[in-house]
């Protein structure tokens, strides 16, 4: 049973909170791909939330790649292991290409990628 | 007018306004604890428990006004039609158009109920949610919830079947069948329709994972009553109209004493099939299906509740025994 808790007094936003137990559900395989997610305007009421807070957190997690949303079925629960491995796959391949057009040095490109891992 | 069908019908309109005048005085506090027996949870602590019956009252009694409502409409349709001298059939079964009023008056009256409810406001206080959609197979039996989408189209077809074969019913027009029948076809939309987006979609603020397992209780038990009410008037529609239909169509075929058997057999066929679903209905204890689906460790808990108490009523019955055998050989 996956619940969300949403604290109004917590310094945390609450788009914040939702986005963060969202896709700690997923990970833990609490939300299994393909898993529904309620509407924005359904979550927002349950959750006494402005529509516009669920909205954003959805609107995150859907550009990272956790969640889509397939027409009439409603948003989707799109996040996977392989799912992931793709998503970094595809940014590495635009990495590769940015650093191409800008003539940044693949040496220089592995230095940056590894500060950034180690952050 | 047949005096005895009026007296049916004066009785079918009196034990409606009864349970509605019933629902409108019975406590709180007896109510809740039959719901929480029904409902496989325990009855909360105050402030959680006056809200709780709070809406526990509101819902039986909209649903139980419904029912009385749409009892008299019934009746008074029954009464129209004889005045007005429109074709019925010659036996009492006319007092089934008041049963179907009844049990749409009812799942209307619950739907009613979710629409007027008060929706809490926030307290400042964290708030829970579930993370996955609300599906009314979250809270609806399978068996029930599929038995109902069948029945209601079995009961189209049947009193269609008739509408287009009038002489299937004696030669009488099958008001009965066809108006049971378009009673379960309503409760069909008022379950899909009402259920999804109504009951289902209803926004609730809860604040405890408690009050959210009473809230799925009431959808729950709000959704068995839009269920049974298909159930009961598609499953009427198609054994008054399946009957008559099965006659007419072995008649020219078989011989007297064959229609007769042949009748006979499918009689004793749906009686054994009804009790089979009843007792496939009791196995299955549909008002625990949302505990299995939405709360399994509840479920789980409340089983090993129940069977420690088969077991402890089984050890006191064997110890009893025994005392008994002792005193016996003494």
């Amino acid at each position: 049973m996956s619940l969300l808790v949403i604290d109004p007094a917590s310094p945390t936003p609450p788009f914040e909170q939702l986005r963060a137990q969202l896709l700690a559900q997923m990970q833990a395989g609490e939300l299994a791909a393909g898993a529904r997610l309620p509407t924005v305007r359904q979550l927002a009421s349950d959750l006494g939330l402005a529509p516009g807070t669920v909205a954003r957190a959805y609107k995150e997690l859907e550009a990272s790649g956790a969640i889509e949303t397939r027409g009439r079925a409603g948003t989707v629960v799109a996040w996977s292991a392989d799912a992931g491995e793709r998503r970094v796959q595809q940014l590495a391949a635009q990495l590769a290409a940015v650093a191409r057009e800008h003539r940044v040095p693949a040496t220089r490109v592995r230095a940056l990628l590894d500060a950034a891992l180690g952050a | 007018m047949d005096p005895f069908l009026i007296g049916l019908l004066g009785l079918y309109v009196a034990l409606a306004l009864g349970i509605a005048i019933w629902s409108l005085s019975i406590r709180g506090t007896r109510a809740a604890q039959r719901a929480s027996r029904q409902a496989g949870l325990a009855l909360p602590e105050e402030p959680l428990r006056g809200t709780l019956v709070r809406r526990l009252l509101h819902t039986l009694r909209w649903s139980n006004c419904g029912a009385a409502v749409g009892a008299v409409l019934g009746v008074a349709a029954c009464l129209i039609a004889i005045e007005h001298d429109v074709p019925l059939p010659e036996n009492n079964s006319i007092v089934w158009l008041a049963f179907a009023g009844f049990v749409l008056g009812g799942s209307v009256g619950a739907v009613l109920a979710v629409l007027t409810a008060r929706t809490p406001d926030a307290t400042g206080r964290p708030r829970i949610a579930r993370a996955s959609r609300r599906e009314l197979g979250d809270y609806l039996d399978p068996f029930e919830l599929n038995g109902a989408r069948v029945v209601a189209v079995l009961g189209a077809i049947v009193a269609g079947a008739m509408l287009v074969w009038p002489s299937a019913y004696f030669g009488f027009p099958p008001a009965v069948t066809v108006l049971l029948a378009a009673t379960g076809l309503v409760a069909w939309a008022i379950l899909e329709l009402g259920g999804r987006f109504v009951v289902l979609a209803r926004p609730r603020i809860v604040e405890s994972e408690a009050e959210l397992a009473w809230d799925d209780a009431f959808r729950s038990a709000d959704l068995r009553r839009l269920v049974t009410a298909v159930l009961m008037s598609s499953t009427y529609a198609t054994v008054f109209g399946g009957f008559p239909l099965l006659f007419e169509a072995v008649n020219p075929m078989l011989s007297d004493t064959g229609v007769m058997v042949l009748v006979n057999v499918s009689f004793y066929v749906l009686f054994g099939a009804g009790v089979v679903m009843l007792v496939i209905t009791l196995r299955r204890s549909p008002e625990h299906h949302y505990l299995r689906r939405l709360w399994p460790e509840l479920a789980e808990r409340n089983a090993a509740a129940a069977d420690a108490r088969v077991a402890a009523a089984q050890a006191a019955a064997n110890a009893r025994a025994a005392d008994h055998g002792a005193e016996g050989s003494r």
